[in-house]
């Protein structure tokens, strides 16, 4: 403990100021926010004569010559890190270095906020309950929370960014989150579809879970073969392009494309992997004898999400061998309990009736328990070979 | 068309994957695309083989497993044997359990027999 405290505090004395700073008086900034700052500083600070004359002419007539000269004052300083920009400073900063940089920097800052609205727009899904006889409705509801959420941008964003700008902005994250819901859809619908190749043709008892990728969030099956496998029909709005940024978000959308050729084309690769690994193991224990027993795992990745197989077989016959030994133990102990109670009670040990009572008492549960676990494990088992052969 | 032309086209085959709006990009930005695409065909490719290759390892890795409890069940050992191990598309975990559990039955037959003699010896 004291290691890590002198570790902490030699990792700290050697902080610049401001770091120290923002430990002690850690900020409230969202990670877009800090991001944004962090870029718009940089631009700031390597601003050409041009864009700095540009700067201070949008600084002057936003908030006076006053302010104005205590920036061109105080600029090498802030540069230099002698001295530390006040908050309402960098608030302003904020609003006024954008406008002086390029479209592609421009486009750059903007898209610091893309992570924080696929965030909003998970969370949005977080309500949903997955059922397989609901699949549909489940990828509809969130495709509707995507296009209809209102998205919390950093407060910056509407002072800097013209309103037909940021609704361009927006409209081309809706689509390529949409464009993500189908292919997920797609995806989970192939592996949903080959499940009777994911489960091994076994005589035991086989579970199966499935965790949608997209939303980070388990299927319940309750309904099996799919209903309605085709019946997806997301509201795909296609984004219109007006503003300066056309070129970046055509540009966007085409890395968008190829990123999700190799999210499918790698979740084919995933699918015959998994399909392959699933028949191995089934053939490994398929040599396993009658009178041994198996509990086997499998985790694997599948087009659209994991699968976990839980494949067991359980000896019925040891199973019941061990209840009737279990018996056979409970007799004896309540033979034992009688002899040895009669026997202490005719030589009038009492203090032995309290003591080794207690102690045949608890074996005597105990031995009760261990029959009803087994029992209750060989009811379980058959109910899980009744339900996989009702499934498949 | 030979067969390794063939091969060789299909190798180079990207025109299928080329996304909308390819055709409004300058030649510069084209070919970029097209390297990009080609890069990640082999990226795919080489996470294929490698994924088919633990694959390949874990399927002989279980096999062995399975043979040597295959074999202490010969032995007529009472053994449970856990396997696990990492398969190109996730892992595994298999845990065996067997042997021949009969002879438990005559041990606790004799134990009980023991007790109970001795309880009868005890109260006389």
């Amino acid at each position: 403990m004291s290691s890590y405290y002198d570790e902490y505090i030699k990792k700290y004395q050697t902080l610049s100021l401001r770091e120290k700073y923002e430990i002690l008086f850690p900020s409230e900034y969202s990670k877009s926010y800090s991001k944004s700052l962090k870029f718009v500083r940089n631009e700031f600070f390597n601003l050409d004569q041009l864009g700095f004359d540009r700067f201070l002419y949008l600084y002057e007539r936003k908030y006076g010559p006053g302010p104005t000269q205590y920036v061109k004052k105080i600029y090498s300083s802030w540069r230099s890190g002698m001295t530390k920009m006040v908050r309402k400073t960098e608030e302003r900063i904020l609003i006024c270095v954008p406008p002086v940089l390029n479209k592609e920097k421009q486009f750059k800052l903007l898209a610091i906020q893309i992570p924080e609205i696929i965030r909003q727009q998970k969370k949005g899904f977080k309500d949903l309950e997955m059922c397989t006889s609901n699949l549909v409705e489940v990828y509809n509801k969130a495709a509707q929370n995507v296009v209809k959420r209102q998205y919390n941008l950093d407060w910056f964003v509407s002072e800097v960014f013209p309103p037909e700008e940021l609704e361009e902005f927006l409209n081309v994250i809706k689509y390529t989150m949409l464009d993500c819901l189908k292919q997920s859809y797609q995806s989970v619908c192939k592996d949903l579809n080959q499940l009777d190749n994911y489960i091994p043709k076994t005589s035991g008892a086989v579970q199966i879970s499935y965790n949608i990728s997209l939303f980070s969030r388990n299927l319940k099956f309750d309904v099996f073969p799919l209903p309605n496998f085709h019946a997806l029909k997301l509201p795909m709005i296609e984004p219109l392009f007006v503003t300066k940024f056309q070129y970046y978000y055509k540009k966007f959308l085409l890395d968008h494309a190829i990123k999700q050729y190799k999210e499918e084309a790698i979740g084919q690769v995933n699918n015959q992997i998994a399909i392959s690994d699933v028949e191995a193991v089934a053939a490994q224990l398929k040599k396993i004898g009658n009178d041994q027993e198996y509990d086997t795992s499998l985790d694997i990745k599948g087009n659209g999400g994991s699968i976990h197989l839980h494949l067991q077989k359980k000896n019925l016959g040891r199973l019941q061998n061990e209840i009737v030994i279990g018996y056979f133990k409970l007799l004896l102990i309540i033979c034992a309990v009688c002899v040895g109670g009669y026997w202490v009670l005719e030589q009038e040990l009492y203090a032995i009736l309290f003591i080794g009572g207690f102690f045949l008492l608890s074996f005597l549960v105990a031995t009760w328990d261990n029959i009803k676990d087994l029992e209750r494990e060989v009811r379980k088992y058959e109910r899980k070979r009744r339900t996989q052969f009702k499934e498949t | 068309m030979s067969g390794n032309e063939e091969r060789s086209l299909k190798r180079l085959d990207i025109e299928n994957k080329l996304p909308a709006g390819f055709n409004e990009l300058s030649k510069e930005e084209q070919r970029e695309v097209i390297k990009k695409l080609q890069d990640q065909d082999i990226e795919i490719r080489g996470e294929l083989l490698r994924k088919l290759h633990k694959s390949k390892i874990a399927e002989h890795d279980l096999a062995v497993g399975i043979d040597a409890v295959q074999r202490l069940d010969q032995e007529k050992k009472i053994y449970s044997e856990r396997l696990k191990g990492e398969t190109g598309s996730g892992n595994y975990d298999v845990q065996i359990r067997g042997g021949d559990t009969k002879f438990i039955v005559p041990i606790l037959v004799v134990v009980g027999v023991i007790i109970l003699g001795l309880i009868l010896i005890m109260s006389m």
